[in-house]
């Protein structure tokens, strides 16, 4: 589709998105930062002509602290995030994968909203996402709900959101057991990079054995996924050279990450399993 | 004589500013877009064109083969490449029809309604297909050309050898990346003919298509160039392609047309780095001497010649290195097959052949036992000492100096990793890089540059060379206000247009700094002696007095200019026949060295630190040659180990910033440059080319230095981190 066939109607706040949604639902897209939208645009691959523009909207961003939970509004750039002094402390992971996105431009641009519905099995807040257990909510005009977000994305770009439904909050429940996070993105370069594999994971010890764990995983999928057979296998267990042995083995059958234009299967699969046995070794 | 080799770039304000015009921000008036067509199969006999009947194509300029008026080839070499196709495709993505509209999104709707009956043959896409003549797709026997240099006697060399070691080399495809893709507006009227703005590097290589292709006398084509952000070799033999089709659109419409690529288009369809594949056979004695060379250099042309036999000069004359030895054999071919042409890329063969060398000499050392150090510094070529076309080397060279000033900040904290799975290593790359044209290439191109005084008192720089980025603009300011003992700012560098600027050759080989340069020199001297003739000046004269000078000539005589030819030097020897003799008027020697980190988990290699040193004749300008070589080693470290076009039916596919992976800022390490400035007999003030000499050893010196960090033999780049996890799952 050419950008002369767009139709950009500029909504003046939340009810007036959610009003359209539920006039013509299946007729709108949102359009926040328009970081994925403009790319697809210039490729042509682009193919829905009526966007709602939400860009500007204040209900929509902002990060507020509660006491066991942290809400971040779709609309929040990565930039907002970066600098918010609790997030980092508490939520370092998906300060990594924002800081790692794009570049500066970008990250005073793209929302993580944007990240999560733009749904690219290779985007880089989804795996800090799952790992962290966080919520979703989607409003629409007669509706809120909430849902974790591991049970989001069903397939490739296929997720449980309605047609007269837009994302409206990120949230992560807030913790105060001492836990360790582990992320790395791993991608083609330092900068503009899309991921190869990304992996993260954050999960809690008492001596050597873990208590609890929950590990995220970006390109090796046609969604972000969590590998909860792994994590099952990890959880409760004290942690030795065996048992990693055995999360190796779980993890490699657990993801299947494919050949395409960015990387191979065999990279792909190799480094996620690299990374997971390095970070475990580490906390022998 | 006073110097100003810190001037700044003459056209950087205007370019950090943005009131730079580049093509796409030219527009006349009732000027329509072009679009082009294109074969969606690498080979076949196209039958017919059809147009879809829901179009109104009244609406539209259609050009095809049949309206050209002239030549349908695109002059250059030899000629086989057409502007369009008449009946066989070579290529996926060769240009069949072009139409022009003046609302864009018609047009490029329009251009999905049209489709072709081809009847389809099977093609090739790689060098041994076309070898094994697998398909003839070109000539008798797919080979475009063939050199064949002899040194010695090889086979007695050989024969009882110390130590022989044989392995074969790879490179592929490099995009140039050019800031602005390729793009031209053509305008006609039966008055002036036809004219021609264009993004490009060789004005005459434009001229010489246009007027092939229209039939038209030298003055009924007028090109000029419009600004360019960076060409590396990308825009050297192209732009005659699009401007002759913005130019075939225009004629039909007797409208402007502009024709600009998209970014994917121009992926898809514009030349890229041949790639290569070189084989080599060496004999070295117990100490690590060379005793003889064989090596066999196969480069990929694409579906034409356009300028592959040049590429594959460059690289043959350059395989051999900067060594010594007494018996050397060099065969190359540059071979046919179905992917748009290869063309030139800053280092034109050369970063080829010298990464297979760099890598072998490694491999040798290591087989027997020695340092790479070692075995370069034994057989580092010596004054006096012959290169393999028998050019007897008469200047100063000290590798020791070049090898000791690159390890002195090489050494430092390497093999020390905080981490376990980090592993780090050194490698080294020396290489050489011959200046200017090929043999006799300067001799044949016979190029004039010349300078003019204008009413206002400022001095005109004539020539065609352009400005791409590398600093043309200001070179030749430089010079020639050096020359003339005047400031920079009264110089002006308008963009070459043929209508005013001489033939001073093309803008490549790295010749616009010593040869053009030294012309505008020679130039400026001309004028200056005409003054002091007319008895204007005195020998020695203050800048107003010159000003004055030059104002006072104009208004008694009318104009006042000056020109110089180029002449070959007397002792320059060169026989094109047996490639013997001088190859190069003079070499930039180097002795590059690169630091990098491997992380055994993901693969992934970072070049912690570079280094590089260089013998470049005098320096000119150092911020400029500082500039050059550090982007020349950031495009060597892209080729190295980011960059890797995917090809598929003979095209790229990954054809887009987002996964045709260049390395940003992010991913280069802080690069020393140190300049000796031994030679100075040649360019103006002494000046060598420098701009395609950091290619050469940029490659080699990274992938040496992985090759140390993990003891494994990349012999392909680019190298990847999933090509390294291969080498590495293999040697477990
Ligand atoms: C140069 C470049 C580099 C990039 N690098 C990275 C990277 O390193 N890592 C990475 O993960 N991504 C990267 N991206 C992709 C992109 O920037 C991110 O996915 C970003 O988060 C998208 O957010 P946005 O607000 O711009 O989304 P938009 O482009 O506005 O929208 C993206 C999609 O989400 C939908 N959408 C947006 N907001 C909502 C909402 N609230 N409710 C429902 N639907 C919504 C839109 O309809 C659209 O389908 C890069 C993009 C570019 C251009």
């Amino acid at each position: 589709m050419h950008i002369s066939s767009i139709n950009v109607y500029d909504a003046k706040n939340i009810h007036d998105v959610l009003n359209l949604l539920d006039k013509e639902p299946g007729r709108w897209s949102i359009l926040a930062g328009g970081t994925d939208i403009m790319v697809q645009l210039d490729l042509g691959t682009w193919q829905a002509p009526n966007l709602i523009n939400i860009w500007g909207i204040s209900d929509l961003s902002g990060i507020r602290i509660n006491k066991n939970e942290i809400e971040i509004g779709a609309l929040s750039t990565f930039s907002e995030i970066i600098n918010h002094p609790i997030i980092k402390k508490e939520f370092p992971m998906l300060i990594e994968a924002a800081m790692l996105t794009g570049s500066i431009a970008i990250q005073n641009r793209g929302t993580i909203g944007g990240n999560i519905m733009n749904a690219s099995p290779a985007a880089d807040t989804p795996p800090a996402l799952l790992a962290y257990g966080a919520e979703i909510e989607l409003t629409s005009k007669n509706e809120v709900r909430r849902l974790f977000y591991k049970d989001f994305h069903i397939n490739y770009k296929l997720m449980r959101i309605n047609q007269d439904e837009i994302l409206t909050k990120i949230i992560l429940p807030r913790t105060s057991n001492k836990t360790i996070d582990f992320y790395q993105k791993v991608g083609t370069r330092a900068a503009h990079s899309i991921s190869k594999a990304c992996i993260a994971v954050r999960l809690t010890m008492d001596k050597k054995t873990i208590t609890d764990i929950k590990i995220g995983l970006g390109a090796v999928a046609p969604m972000p996924i969590r590998v909860y057979m792994t994590e099952d296998l990890l959880k409760g267990n004290k942690l030795s050279m065996d048992l990693i042995d055995q999360a190796i083995l779980q993890i490699a059958s657990e993801i299947h990450p494919i050949d395409d234009i960015r990387s191979n299967k065999a990279y792909r699969l190799r480094v996620a399993i690299n990374l997971l046995r390095n970070f475990l070794k580490g906390l022998l | 004589m006073k110097k100003f080799s810190n001037l700044r770039r003459v056209e950087g304000k205007s370019k950090v500013t943005g009131t730079a015009l580049f093509i796409d921000d030219l527009n006349f008036p009732d000027m329509l877009h072009g679009i082009t067509v294109r074969s969606p199969v690498a080979r076949g006999i196209l039958k017919k064109i059809h147009f879809d009947p829901s179009i109104n194509w009244n609406d539209f300029v259609i050009v095809t083969a049949k309206d050209i008026p002239g030549q349908n080839i695109i002059h250059l070499i030899k000629e086989d490449w057409p502007f369009l196709v008449g009946e066989r495709i070579n290529h996926k993505g060769e240009a069949i029809v072009l139409l022009a509209h003046h609302d864009q999104q018609k047009l490029s709707e329009a251009s999905t309604k049209i489709s072709f009956e081809i009847e389809t043959l099977p093609a090739i896409f790689t060098i041994d297909d076309s070898i094994n003549k697998k398909e003839i797709i070109w000539g008798d026997d797919n080979c475009f050309k063939k050199y064949y240099i002899n040194k010695g006697d090889i086979d007695l060399a050989f024969k009882d050898a110390f130590h022989v070691f044989e392995q074969t080399y790879r490179t592929l495809h490099q995009e140039q990346l050019y800031i602005e893709p390729q793009g031209a507006i053509a305008a006609y009227n039966e008055l002036e003919g036809i004219t021609v703005w264009g993004s490009l590097q060789c004005p005459y290589y434009v001229h010489g298509a246009l007027t092939n292709l229209f039939n038209f006398s030298n003055e009924k084509v007028r090109i000029i160039q419009s600004e360019t952000g960076g060409a590396f070799g990308g825009k050297e033999d192209y732009p005659s392609m699009i401007a002759g089709h913005a130019a075939l659109l225009a004629y039909k419409a007797k409208k402007p047309v502009k024709l600009i690529y998209k970014r994917a288009e121009d992926l898809q369809v514009t030349t890229k780095r041949h790639p290569s594949q070189t084989t080599i056979k060496t004999a070295v004695d117990e100490g690590g001497k060379l005793l003889a060379m064989d090596i066999a250099f196969l480069l990929d042309g694409g579906a034409y010649a356009t300028l592959s036999e040049v590429v594959l000069s460059r690289g043959t004359l350059h395989a051999a290195g900067p060594y010594f030895c007494e018996n050397i054999r060099i065969k190359s071919k540059v071979m046919a097959t179905n992917s748009p042409p290869n063309g030139a890329f800053r280092g034109f063969g050369a970063p080829q052949s010298i990464f297979a060398m760099e890598r072998h000499l490694d491999n040798v050392a290591r087989s027997i036992g020695i340092t790479p150090e070692k075995i370069r510094t034994i057989n580092f070529i010596k004054r006096g000492q012959t290169t393999a076309t028998n050019q007897v080397l008469d200047e100063k060279l000290d590798f020791d100096s070049l090898l000791s000033t690159t390890l002195s900040k090489l050494k430092k904290d390497t093999k020390k990793s905080k981490h376990k799975h980090i592993k780090s290593g050194i490698g080294i790359a020396t290489f050489m890089h011959g200046a200017g044209f090929t043999g006799s290439g300067e001799k044949y191109l016979a190029s004039v540059a010349g300078i003019e005084a204008m009413d206002d008192g400022k001095i005109k720089i004539l020539c065609a060379s352009t400005e791409m980025g590398q600093g043309r603009n200001t070179i030749f300011a430089q010079v020639v206000s050096e020359t003339l003992g005047i400031d920079p700012h009264h110089i002006l560098t308008p963009a070459p247009d043929t209508l005013e600027a001489p033939n001073s050759g093309p803008t490549v080989a790295s010749r616009t700094s010593m040869i053009v340069g030294k012309l505008l020199e020679h130039a400026a001297n001309g004028l200056r002696n005409t003054l002091l003739a007319a008895g204007l000046i005195p020998e020695k004269y203050t800048e107003a007095k010159f000003i004055q000078a030059l104002k006072i000539y104009k208004k008694k005589y009318g104009t006042l200019k000056s020109f110089h030819q180029y002449k070959q030097p007397e002792h320059i020897k060169w026989d094109d026949q047996t490639y013997q003799g001088d190859a190069y008027p003079t070499f930039a020697w180097a002795c590059y060295g690169a630091q990098v980190s491997v992380n055994t988990l993901t693969y992934e290699i970072k070049v912690d630190n570079f280094v590089a040193t260089q013998e470049v004749g005098r320096v000119l300008n150092r911020k400029l040659a500082e500039g050059q070589i550090e982007g020349g080693i950031a495009q060597g470290i892209g080729f190295a180990i980011f960059e890797k076009a995917i090809f598929k039916d003979g095209v790229m596919i990954n054809n887009s910033f987002t996964n045709y992976i260049m390395p940003t800022a992010l991913d280069l390490p802080r690069i020393h440059v140190y300049f000796k400035e031994w030679n100075k007999d040649y360019g103006p003030g002494g000046a060598k080319g420098i701009g395609e000499l950091p290619l050469d050893g940029s490659g080699p010196a990274v992938i040496n230095a992985v090759a140390d960090a993990l003891n494994i033999c990349p012999d392909t780049i680019p190298y990847l981190p999933e090509d390294l996890m291969n080498d590495m799952e293999f040697l477990k």
